[in-house]
């Protein structure tokens, strides 16, 4: 369709009736002129002339124009095409009244973010474009979470070490796995509900405030930790990442629940949503595999929605106390950090949550006013001798990952 | 919807040229020809429709000096290339690699497992309606047995072009490509892992390759030996050669988070630097290396005295990162990259602009609808992105196995290619920008549902001296 000269400048008089093409995307930019009136209107052709010596648009807190397809030149009228005598792009007022959601109790600057959110994750789902990657709604925004990331040449890499050892059914399984935990991941974000909403932002905000320099640190942090899911897997020669680990990530990093078999952990995260045990044990398991092999934060899912609220929790006590993890980039040396807090604080606050009977908003609350530093790293005193051993080792092993967080002495920061 | 009366004339009030002032002041019906709002009569946002029944009532502007609103895509008169030059001068060619015969003895260096044509054509014959080689670009022979991940011409200290490129068959080879498009197949180098990424030295007689075996090699031509030169704890994604005043070395960046420079004599490297997250891409113009990585992250080094990070940058794109290339201003300075992801999209981002707002920008490409944002669209990765060595003009590769040349400056796009059958996995340029090189294989973008070990892959060779030429500014 042709792009509507007139909502170019901010002055389609049709809005959303016009005919034309609204390109989307914009500055963002409130147009002082009010709607034209008829014919023959009061404007006058002092407004006309000014009209067109247009500033640059007034970008809010240096984000994107807050469309989802923002950046200066974006957008469908971007390339190629003869309008693109307009250098500015403003947003259509009336898509203030039609998109605005009443009753949500968000501002409207995250209300737009959320529809960003669950418009990308529709075009991503429709889009057939690679599914292993990182996602973030905004130019300042950190990723969000419960997306893994790999590129393509890992995963294919993947395939040739376990087609070298006929493994194939093997890495077969670990992909599909893996677009099965993206899938629900993706219709979480698609439909999130109130908590899932607060949640996610309360992550998106509390990560931006995070500085950015100390990320080269988290990496060192990270090889202390020892990002469960990535070494020791004998049998594919200690690639980077294995597909094979991943199953056992989840009982690796909860030995509290038992070195339990490969198989139940899978079935546990894919069941989260059916998942109403209050029990702390399997509360806890379903926040902890989901805080450890897909960094934080089952967020909208209404059984595991107070684990969101712990695990965001942690995530923002990670973020605030040491500055081990800084969440600008909540990739994995966040979620390890992050899992060693929150496996604390799941086991602490679970007993909680399941008093409360799954009481959503209590339990966020509940956790953020009882959970002081003290609770963030234990005193040596209080580990036993292995957990003392495993904080002093370089990495973790599997199976005796320690529940508690480190003493602050053992940390870096 | 209300149209103001027609002016007595017939005419718009832009069409007789009043000025603006003694225009009514209707904000909204605009003129056919400039589209400048004059107030009176036109045919509303009906477009064609309305404008048809106003049209029998008023005469107004003439509808056909309507400018096109969108322009179609055109297609410039084929140039026949087969077999023909690439449009090079005819350089003597006292090769390093000295090699004097002719293509077909050559051709056995490469093993028998490949199929080898005569020159540059389809051993095929090119008659069934494969899609191989749409765009007719002149075919490399011997291409590699497995899709090929990166692909680097000499520079231009070496007389004539040669041309490397890896692959995920282990392998690393090397072409002579003379001026008159015939490729001829030189050396090999095998790696014990799939060969991600290789470079030239800047006096062109070795080669640098990375590889998924953790290693780095260096190829010496003249003696056609490899050496191992570097070590990581995964594979090594890039590799790039430094060349500073004060000191030069070999930048590998690992999935292990670590970014090492090597002095090829020495076994430890000269210095190691810690990434937030795996390297995913990076590209080197001296002072500037830019650095991508896994989770969105993208750092900036500067190279002069010795590599240090200057600045990290918060990602202009939503989705991961997949191939980075710096681009210079007029003066050959470094002054800012382009980045690609896996979501079709390319930002353009310059380091110390005087108008961040408005310098950088993305823009969308390698997707299936084109600009048309409504209708569901399938989005395909950039695979690579390389700039031309004169003109500045970018070339973007994709999963859709297409091709496209933009100009950042004027911010349009140049030309697309037709859709080759499989994606186009890698893309160079030659020094000095009269050859675009681009692989035909499998990315495993889709997954190893759609990998076909049997399925041939493509190098071509296309004459990007007309094609990249920028537009003016409008």
């Amino acid at each position: 369709m042709t792009i509507c000269q007139f909502f170019l400048q901010g002055r389609c008089r049709f809005g959303d009736r016009c005919w034309n093409e609204h390109p989307r995307g914009g500055g963002g930019r409130p147009h002082s002129a009010g709607p034209a009136r008829g014919a023959g209107g009061g404007w006058g052709a002092a407004t006309q002339r000014y009209a067109n010596v247009i500033q640059p648009p007034v970008f809010k807190h240096g984000s994107w124009g807050g469309g989802s397809d923002g950046g200066g030149f974006s957008g469908a009228s971007g390339f190629g095409s003869p309008s693109n005598k307009s250098t500015v792009f403003s947003q259509n007022r009336f898509s203030a009244l039609s998109g605005a959601n009443p009753g949500d109790g968000f501002s409207d600057e995250e209300q737009r973010l959320l529809d960003c959110i669950a418009k990308d994750m529709a075009t991503w789902e429709s889009s057939r474009q690679w599914m292993f990657s990182c996602y973030s709604p905004m130019k300042d925004k950190p990723n969000v979470s419960g997306f893994q990331e790999f590129s393509p040449e890992e995963v294919r890499l993947e395939y040739y070490n376990c087609s070298a050892n006929n493994n194939t059914e093997n890495y077969i399984n670990s992909v599909n796995q893996l677009v099965q935990q993206w899938k629900n991941r993706l219709q979480e974000l698609k439909a999130l509900d109130a908590s899932g909403k607060a949640s996610l932002l309360s992550q998106l905000k509390n990560a931006v405030t995070q500085p950015l320099p100390s990320l080269g640190f988290g990496g060192q942090q990270a090889s202390s930790f020892g990002f469960p899911s990535f070494p020791v897997n004998s049998s594919s020669g200690a690639t980077s990442f294995s597909f094979k680990a991943n199953p056992t990530v989840p009982s690796g990093n909860a030995p509290a629940f038992g070195s339990s078999a490969t198989a139940s952990n899978p079935p546990t995260f894919g069941a989260t949503s059916s998942h109403s045990a209050p029990n702390p044990v399997g509360f806890g398991n379903s926040s902890a595999p989901s805080a450890a092999s897909f960094s934080f934060k089952t967020s909208g899912t209404t059984s595991g929605s107070g684990t969101s609220g712990l695990s965001g929790f942690g995530n923002s006590a990670a973020a605030s106390s040491s500055s081990t993890a800084p969440l600008t980039v909540s990739g994995t040396p966040s979620a390890a950090t992050g899992t060693s807090h929150s496996g604390a604080s799941n086991t602490s606050a679970a007993q909680t949550a399941s008093a409360s009977g799954h009481n959503v908003t209590a339990v966020p609350s509940a956790v953020l006013n009882g959970i002081t530093s003290d609770k963030l790293y234990t005193p040596r005193s209080e580990l036993t001798a292995e957990e003392l051993e495993q904080f002093e080792a370089k990495r973790f092993t599997l199976g005796k990952i320690p529940l508690k967080p480190p003493p602050i002495d053992l940390l870096y920061i | 919807m209300r149209h103001p009366r027609p002016a007595a004339s017939g005419a718009c009030a832009v069409r007789r040229g009043l000025p603006r002032a003694q225009r009514s002041a209707g904000p909204w019906c605009g003129c056919a020809v400039c589209g400048e709002p004059c107030g009176e009569w036109g045919p509303g946002p009906g477009g064609a429709r309305s404008a048809r029944a106003a049209s029998r009532r008023f005469r107004w502007a003439p509808k056909r000096s309507r400018p096109a609103p969108v322009p179609s895509p055109a297609r410039p008169p084929r140039r026949r290339q087969r077999g023909g030059s690439l449009g090079m001068a005819l350089p003597r060619l006292p090769a390093v690699l000295a090699s004097a015969s002719a293509g077909p003895a050559r051709m056995s260096l490469f093993g028998s497992t490949s199929g080898f044509g005569t020159g540059g054509t389809s051993m095929f014959g090119s008659t069934t309606a494969d899609n191989h080689n749409p765009m007719k670009d002149i075919e490399v022979t011997s291409p590699p047995d497995d899709s090929i991940s990166c692909l680097a011409f000499s520079p231009p200290t070496l007389p004539g072009n040669f041309l490397i490129a890896g692959s995920w068959a282990n392998d690393v080879r090397c072409w002579e490509v003379q001026d008159n498009g015939q490729t001829i197949p030189k050396a090999q180098q095998m790696h014990t892992g799939p060969v991600l990424d290789g470079c030239w030295s800047d006096d062109g007689s070795k080669v640098f390759t990375a590889s998924c075996d953790k290693t780095a090699k260096m190829w010496d031509l003249n003696s056609n030996q490899a050496i191992q030169i570097a070590q990581h704890e995964a594979p090594v994604k890039t590799i790039h050669w430094i060349k500073a005043p004060n000191y030069s070395c070999v930048m590998t960046g690992s999935w292990d988070k670590t970014l090492k420079f090597w002095d090829t004599r020495s076994p430890t490297p000269m210095m190691t630097l810690q990434l937030p997250e795996r390297c995913y891409c990076a590209d080197v113009v001296h002072p500037m290396a830019a650095v991508a990585t896994a989770e969105r992250g993208l750092i900036v080094y500067q190279l002069e005295n010795q590599p240090s990070e200057f600045r990290r940058i918060e990602s202009p794109l939503k989705h991961q990162h997949r191939c980075v290339a710096i681009f210079k201003d007029k003066v050959n300075k470094p002054t800012g990259f382009a980045l690609g992801s896996i979501e079709g999209r390319v930002a353009i981002h310059y380091i110390n602009p005087p108008n961040p707002a408005k310098d950088n920008f993305t823009f969308k490409c390698h997707r299936s609808n084109g600009t048309n944002t409504s209708a569901p669209q399938d989005i395909y990765a950039v695979n690579g992105i390389a700039f031309h060595p004169v003109h500045g003009t970018l070339a973007t590769v994709g999963s859709d196995g297409r091709f496209s040349f933009w100009d950042k400056d004027a911010r349009t796009k140049l030309k697309t290619s037709e859709q080759l059958d499989q994606p186009i996995s890698a893309c160079c340029f030659n020094h000095n920008g009269n050859i675009f090189a681009y692989a035909s294989s499998y990315d495993w973008s889709k997954g190893h549902e759609f990998y076909n070990p049997q399925k041939k892959n493509y190098i071509f060779l296309r004459n990007a001296a007309e094609e990249l030429k920028p537009r003016n500014k409008k």
